[in-house]
């Protein structure tokens, strides 16, 4: 065995195997910092490449390339307050708000340690428990993957910020997101009004982008200043290497959430998009001192960075010893391993345990040297947060518009990816915390697969008398006492701070939402009665959950209302005047403007085109800049397009209309 | 005898300089281009890995050896990556390889049908699924026709309209086998996992790539499954053609000969032929947009002719899904095309009560 294991490790270094694990290392890097990209992407691209190859080196390249995402992407979380890819929601709850405060290489230099932790930890897990990890993997049935999404759920209070009653319906609200389109035992779609776009539901990237990325580039550009909001000279907290001992000195929290990872990663089905979420809450309720998470905590990174990294060891065990992928960049690897005429299962344990001992080392050397790369370079990313936000802007307008368009090539994209960023905006501004939507959104379908399935399986009592479920129940109670307790103190915190999500309150813009969400509710639990038991069961649960949690939320809105009703002496206009009294308010809906224009343009003049146009019309617009740079940056905008986007992603563009 | 007049044979001559010209520049029309094949189907799975290798061969059998890329655009009922395609310029540079599903996509609401009979086609490709069972099923299954006393088994399936799953439950009500349909895996990697954890007892797996290529020489080998039967291309109303590479496996026409004494009949079994002709014949559909270039088509179609009957390709192939799939040349995928038009409304009926059932 040990013999088995340096010889996988002979096979990575040799070369040309090596040359390309590093090639794929540095491609993994960059696909990460960039929103809208990340491993999925750079599956799909290089996968066709690796037909002719060799196994060893294909492997190298995928796994290098795959590998170090899960680090890279903490950039654009950190620093930008955008997930990179999906494996780093949660990393941005505490990671942007230190990249605001001065403090963003600390954050990188702790994200990218434990992140090397969790990767090397995913490898070395890998190995030691293939043998045993295949009765684990088989004793988590469908009724268990439907209690560790109602377990996820719990983790709601953990990441609801100071807003209790909006956080929970924030998640129900993104439940509610998440049942458009098929059901998953039927063929009659759900909500989309006929709309072949709506059939599989909302993709992610819109979502994810659309809510996050979109009002911090709004707050960026309206603000009118760089990201972080104090001077270079007021920078505190340390480099990089305070952030490796922030790490060390939570080195239990790494190990944790590293093993949180592995196995969320191990479990089919549930993929790494959940286990960040998972082990920031494991990190805030194991945590005496909560008080700074959601305004800064180094914790709130570690505990993240530590899982999304490892998820690839344990997602890559159930993909190769049972040929059942743990994720969605896990199905492609798969389709590697038949393209090379290997098949998953026995034969990667005995036959080709060399290959899979290779791909262990993989997984370990690309998140070392991927580490060691983001470190080296840390310092230099870090310095962008104090550069004037007008320069960066429109360069990531453009890398979200496009990450949205390479997943799906659909102006409705576009549309949604617009869509769910004024609902960003508005969540924002109203005092509702937008991390719950995604959790709800993620976990929806996970949860409505498991139990549809179980549901047909198994009875009540079968169900309900596995013993991994009955485990699985018990940690759920407890977690969620855990969360009743965080929530309760949070409702008792007078006077939420502003910069928490779900810190603002404004009942003048939020009474209306909640209003407009009753009635939303109330009219997707109408539809729902109209559908087949599987099918309406779902949305109807959620619909009439949704009713009655706003009723909630309503109350708070009246408290809310009432107090500041009192602290303007019963004035009515003053108080209004007060709540938008940010003149933000007006910009922001011009810079939401601009991006419509933007979509509109595109199939009049072609996308390229419109790109270009918002790209300049901002720059001089918003940013003023003197025309010479307004050219050279919309012609590097127009490099970076037809370059990266047309040459090497091979994007399909939208002409304009007059090209048939 | 006329003699031809110095003007007319001048004419004839430019004519015929002019379209010999035509021909040369069209063949090589796609000298130094990009052809873009679009699937319909994420890339990995047995769409994205079988056009990518049909694509590798491709470009060698086309005047000018174009560039080609394959690009999936999954989702949407499949339906995205088909409307990409025909929304694509029409000129030949953007071609279709499809996973069409033409036999239950006449049963769709309007807003989801395909008029595959207005595009160009170039030809398909198909490749079966079959049927296993845990060999622990009942009081044991250690050969096919122990099926039958196996009491009341649990199916696990995709969707009630997908054509696999409602072959499989025709097939279990023609031969009298009680039956738990339990549908919603996002995949047969999902349906396996939940084989190997007992949450269901059969499955259908893909004939090549899933059977002969993990199956047979892992949990059929170590008897923990043991295969039941596929379906077999038919042929007229005789019995079907089965699969040289599925050798020891019966095809259902067979299975059925021999279990319940007589060939299979009736509205079920026709509408099983069905499905079996337009899905294991041609599971996907290679075409081009609707007013692509004639000219451009039919070198396509010719290329498409070459590279199947390429031992380079067919090599790959097995390689990859351990069976080369099978061809229908552009007529044929042209006349099946267009006979569903035509579907006999017995059948359609049968199909849309096998889904309402199921859906119960």
């Amino acid at each position: 065995m040990i013999e088995t294991l340096f010889e996988g490790l002979a096979l990575v270094v040799q070369w040309p195997a090596v040359g390309y694990l590093l090639l794929g290392i540095m491609f993994g890097l960059w696909l990460g910092a960039v929103p809208g990209l990340g491993g999925i992407t750079g599956l799909v691209i290089l996968l066709p490449f690796t037909f002719t190859m060799d196994p060893v080196p294909a492997f190298a390249l995928m796994l290098g390339m795959y590998a170090p995402v899960a680090a890279s992407d903490t950039i654009s979380s950190v620093m930008l307050g955008i997930p990179g890819t999906a494996a780093s929601q949660a990393t941005i709850l505490d990671g942007h708000p230190l990249a605001q405060q001065g403090q963003a290489t600390r954050a990188l230099g702790a994200a990218y340690f434990v992140s090397a932790v969790g990767g090397v930890l995913g490898g070395i897990v890998m190995a030691a428990s293939m043998p045993l990890a295949l009765p684990i993997i088989l004793s988590f049935g469908t009724p268990e993957f439907f209690l560790l999404g109602v377990l996820g759920l719990t983790m709601v209070g953990a990441v609801s910020g100071g807003a209790a009653s909006k956080g929970v319906m924030a998640a129900v609200i993104g439940l509610l997101i998440s049942q458009v389109g098929f059901p998953v035992a039927s063929d009659d779609p759900r909500y989309t009004f006929e709309l072949s776009y709506l059939l599989d539901g909302f993709p992610i990237i819109p979502v994810v982008l659309g809510l996050f990325g979109i009002p911090e580039m709004l707050e960026l550009a309206t603000r009118n200043s760089s990201i972080a909001r104090v001077d270079p000279n007021q920078m505190k907290g340390g480099g990089i290497l305070a952030g490796i001992r922030d790490a060390i000195r939570n080195r239990w929290l790494v190990l944790r959430c590293s093993m949180i990872g592995i196995y969320i990663g191990m479990l089919p089905g549930m993929g790494g998009a959940i286990a960040d979420w998972v082990a920031y809450g494991h990190a805030v309720q194991s945590s005496k001192d909560k008080s700074k998470f959601g305004k800064g905590d180094i914790r709130g990174v570690i505990g993240p960075e530590s899982a999304n990294n490892a998820v690839a060891g344990g997602s890559l065990i159930p993909t190769l010893a049972l040929g059942i992928p743990g994720s969605a960049g896990m199905a492609i690897l798969l389709g590697a391993l038949l393209i090379q005429g290997l098949t998953p299962g026995r034969e990667m344990l005995t036959d080709k345990l060399d290959l899979t001992f290779s791909m262990v080392w993989m997984l370990i050397l690309a998140n070392v040297i991927g580490a060691g790369f983001l470190m080296l370079w840390g310092r230099q990313v870090a310095k962008a947060a104090f550069i004037n936000g007008h320069y960066i802007v429109p360069a990531v307008i453009v890398f979200l518009f496009m990450g949205a368009w390479l997943n799906q090539p659909d102006i409705l994209n576009w549309i949604s990816l617009l869509a769910f960023g004024a609902l960003g905006f508005l969540l924002k501004k109203a005092g509702w915390p937008r991390p719950p939507v995604v959790l709800g959104f993620v976990l929806g379908p996970i949860m409505e697969n498991a139990f549809v399935l179980s549901n047909q399986s198994f009875t009540f009592a079968e169900a309900a008398t596995r013993p991994i479920a009955i485990i699985i129940v018990i940690i759920i109670i407890v977690a969620f006492y855990y969360a009743v307790n965080h929530l309760r103190k949070a409702i008792s915190v007078e006077g939420v701070e502003q910069q928490m999500e779900g810190g603002q309150t404004n009942p003048f813009l939020s009474t209306p939402f909640t209003l407009a969400l009753l009635a939303l509710f109330i009219w997707a639990g109408v539809e729902a009665t109209n559908w087949r038991p599987l099918s309406a069961l779902f949305p109807l649960a959620i619909a009439i959950a949704g009713a009655v949690l706003l009723l909630f939320v309503a109350r708070r809105e009246w408290n809310d209302y009432r107090r500041l009703i009192e602290e303007a002496r019963g004035d009515l206009a003053v108080a209004r005047k007060r709540c938008f009294s940010d003149h933000r308010y007006a910009k922001s809906l011009e810079f939401l403007a601009f991006l419509a224009v933007m979509i509109a343009l595109t199939p009049v003049i072609g996308q390229i085109a419109a790109i270009l146009v918002f790209v300049a019309a901002y720059l001089k617009r918003w940013g003023g800049f003197p025309l010479w740079q307004v050219a050279a940056y919309t012609f590097a905008a127009y490099l970076l397009l037809y370059g990266i986007y047309d040459k090497l992603l091979h994007v399909p563009f939208a002409l304009p209309f007059f090209i048939d | 005898m006329k003699v031809l007049s110095s003007t007319t044979l001048l004419g004839a001559l430019v004519t015929a300089g002019l379209v010999l010209a035509v021909s040369a520049a069209d063949a090589q029309f796609y000298k130094g281009k990009t052809l873009k094949i679009v699937t319909n189907a994420s890339a990995g799975g047995s769409t994205g890995v079988s056009s990518q290798t049909f694509a590798n061969v491709l470009a060698k059998h086309i005047p000018g050896n174009p560039e080609i890329i394959v690009q999936p655009v999954p989702g949407g009922a499949q339906l995205k990556g088909i409307n990409f395609v025909k929304n694509a310029r029409a000129n030949g540079l953007t071609i279709g390889w499809s996973a069409w599903s033409g036999a239950t996509r006449i049963l769709d609401p309007k807003n989801r049908q395909v008029a595959f009979h207005e595009f160009k086609i170039i030809g398909g490709a198909g490749t079966p699924p079959m049927l296993v069972i845990r060999s622990d099923a009942g009081p044991g299954v250690k050969t096919a026709t122990d099926l039958m006393k196996a009491g009341k088994i649990k199916f696990g399936g995709f969707r009630p309209a997908s054509t696999w799953d409602m072959r499989a439950r025709l097939s279990f009500e023609l031969l009298g086998v009680p039956y738990d349909y339990v549908s919603g895996f996002r995949g047969g990697r999902p349906a396996h996992a939940a084989l190997l954890r007992k949450e269901i007892n059969v499955r259908a797996p893909a004939l090549g790539s899933s059977y002969l290529g993990e199956l047979k020489d892992g949990m059929v080998k170590e008897g923990k499954l043991t295969p039941l039967f596929y379906w077999g291309l038919p042929t007229g109303d005789g019995p079907t053609k089965g699969y040289a590479a599925a050798e020891g496996i019966s095809t259902f026409y067979d299975f059925h000969k021999a279990v319940k004494g007589k060939a299979p009949s009736g509205p079920k079994w026709d509408a099983i032929k069905f499905m079996t002709n337009a899905n294991d014949a041609m599971t996907w559909l290679v075409w081009a947009p609707a007013k692509t270039p004639d000219d451009r088509v039919a070198i396509l179609r010719k290329a498409f002719v070459a590279t199947a009957k390429d031992p380079e390709f067919i090599q790959a192939m097995v390689k990859r899904t351990k069976m080369a799939p099978t061809i229908v040349m552009p007529k044929d995928a042209e006349e099946l095309v267009n006979s569903l038009r035509s579907t006999d409304k017995a059948i359609i009926d049968t199909m849309r009560d096998s889904i309402d059932r199921a859906k119960k």
